[in-house]
């Protein structure tokens, strides 16, 4: 039995295994099965991997996040982009407070990113913020309404960040990718 | 002075209190329906960010006299009123603070109360500290319960989120730690724990429940201030939308003062005992949808060994739906049972079902109507002046506006 545990901890192995009388390893006969498994698992993971992305890029499609130049990064990972609109991160790296300034969108372009930023949509994004700022714990976000507008106050703000439509003038902010 | 003309005057005091927050919040929201961000005149420090919010409700319920005054003839006293301030003086600091009134049926009485009034640093996102008077977190409501506009519904299950007990759960004196960890592929997990004092009011729902459970010759003298210690989980899956907490909280010592007149002369019971609570929250936003569960437990140990321990539950499940900007429909079931030893007692249960219909008029405007049907009446108070009669079902309505700025 010792000798079992060596080789399946030397193999790194977690499948199944069975011994010849030499003691060496040799596949059971289910094992070929639990490779097809494996194998069908990975192509199931690649695809919805695929379709998330096929996703992400159809509902940030047509937006760009902007900053205030004062903000150091010139990316960011979804993720972190996520915290921001979910309230988690308050704070850029220098301490410096992230006021979220919105567009008031009749044509829903920025709402469909803002929920796929937030993952909520964009009612309950609205009253998320309710309940952080009538709770103490945060800020509302500014709601700008034009697109031109929305650019002006994030140039103007320190430590400002937007979702705008991508044919915005972005004179004097900053894109930030989103990786 | 005669009972009655004291009366008259604590009811002319009420009115016209009730006249001045409704007026003064309603001219704010009216003045200036946009949140301010102002900056202190003659200084070049960061703006301060002004919020608030006044509702006004009105409750009619078929049979008896429930959290409104006198409610089986329609009762609009359901009054919340806040307004806050916040700003950012250093880096990765705010301070933030809330003035709040209300009044539902004899909770509240319109005593404006320092909601929450912190001071907030943020060593990064996993860790950071929050001093002064806080919001208490609990569950998916709990710190924001008076916010109406920051949810679907009228009422809260009120088993759980009782409007008349707000005094008692929502704010603590004291401080916690909070922060988000991330879990990689396994979402994040948030935390918040806290320690700090309770300050119940005499005006508040606690007093009212402790001073209908005492003997006719019973008085309530007084309701000391108590340790409460807790915290609360949220584990934010890697499924969008998908979240469940955990939350719990120990009283060590919670004691009230009371006085029972005997024929031997004045009695004062032990009434010293440890509260403790358990809640535990799935929530789901998925589409224009919203799913949310809670159950609830919370139990008292009497220290006199003449008292028997008293164990409480309440679940509730929920569903909302968005239709569009303006209007959004929600309903719910929720059961309470004040003793669980006596889960068929209808004096001690209350099951509701609840439908609600809320319209968003403007972004600074709402307006809510909402049905109830409840079964039992576990949640009623005074009910020396408020009846049970048999444990047949009842109906409830209530209407509520808010406006938010």
């Amino acid at each position: 039995m010792k000798m079992r545990k060596i080789i399946d901890l030397e193999r790194g192995d977690t499948w199944p295994l069975s011994y010849d009388a030499t003691c060496r390893a040799v596949p059971k006969r289910g094992l070929v099965r639990a490779t097809q498994i494996r194998t069908a698992l990975k192509m199931i993971l690649a695809c919805a991997v695929l379709f998330v992305g096929v996703l992400q890029a159809s509902a940030l499609d047509g937006v760009v996040v902007i900053v205030n130049k004062s903000v150091a990064a010139d990316s960011i990972s979804a993720a972190a982009l996520k915290d921001i609109y979910t309230g988690n991160t308050k704070y850029w790296p220098d301490g410096r407070n992230v006021d979220i300034a919105l567009l008031d969108d009749e044509t829903g372009t920025t709402d469909a990113a803002l929920n796929e930023v937030s993952g909520m949509g964009a009612s309950y994004f609205r009253t998320f913020w309710q309940r952080m700022v009538f709770s103490g714990r945060g800020q509302q976000p500014d709601r700008i309404g034009d697109a031109a507008s929305l650019v002006a106050f994030v140039a103007s703000t320190k430590g400002a960040i937007a979702i705008v439509p991508a044919n915005a003038d972005l004179k004097g902010v900053k894109k930030l990718e989103v990786k | 002075m005669s009972p009655e003309s004291t009366n008259i005057k604590t009811m002319k005091n009420k009115t016209i209190k009730r006249l001045a927050v409704v007026l003064v919040l309603a001219a704010i929201a009216g003045a200036r329906l946009q949140a301010a961000g102002l900056k202190l005149i003659g200084t070049n420090g960061p703006p301060v960010d002004f919020h608030g919010f006044v509702s006004q409700g009105f409750l009619y319920s078929s049979d008896y006299n429930y959290l409104g005054d006198n409610s089986s003839k329609g009762s609009f006293q359901f009054t919340e009123a806040g307004l806050n301030a916040s700003f950012n003086p250093l880096p990765r600091t705010r301070i933030a603070a809330q003035a709040f009134t209300y009044d539902i049926g004899q909770a509240g009485k319109y005593d404006v109360v320092l909601d929450y009034a912190l001071a907030e640093y943020a060593f990064n996102d996993y860790f950071g500290i929050r001093a002064g008077r806080i919001r208490r977190p609990q569950g998916i409501y709990n710190d924001i319960q008076d916010v109406d506009v920051a949810r679907t519904f009228v009422l809260l299950p009120q088993g759980i989120y009782d409007a008349r007990w707000r005094d008692f759960y929502v704010s603590l004196d004291g401080g916690e730690f909070f922060g988000t960890i991330p879990l990689k592929f396994a979402g994040s997990l948030s935390y918040e724990f806290y320690g700090g004092m309770i300050n119940p009011s005499m005006d508040g729902g606690a007093a009212l429940e402790i001073s209908g459970s005492l003997p006719p010759s019973g008085h309530l003298d007084s309701i000391d201030s108590a340790d409460e210690f807790g915290g609360q989980l949220w584990w934010n899956t890697p499924v969008d939308g998908l979240r469940f907490g955990a939350a719990g909280g120990v009283v060590p010592v919670f004691n009230f003062d009371a006085t029972i007149q005997t024929p031997g002369g004045p009695f004062n019971p032990n009434n010293r005992n440890e509260a403790a609570f358990q809640q535990y929250s799935a929530e789901y936003l998925w589409k224009a949808w919203t799913f949310q569960s809670e159950i609830y437990l919370r139990d008292y140990f009497p220290e006199a060994a003449t008292m028997p321990d008293t164990h409480l539950l309440t679940w509730y499940g929920s569903a909302e739906y968005r239709f569009n900007k303006w209007f959004e429909a929600g309903a719910y079931y929720t059961e309470y049972y004040g003793d669980l030893t006596q889960p068929d007692n209808s004096l001690l249960y209350q099951k509701d079902a609840a439908l609600a219909l809320r319209f968003d008029a403007t972004e600074w405007w709402t307006f809510k109507i909402e049905g109830h049907y409840i079964r039992g009446t576990g949640l009623l108070q005074d009910n020396a002046n408020n009846p049970v009669q048999g444990d047949n079902g009842w109906w409830m309505l209530a209407v509520k506006t808010t406006f938010s700025f």
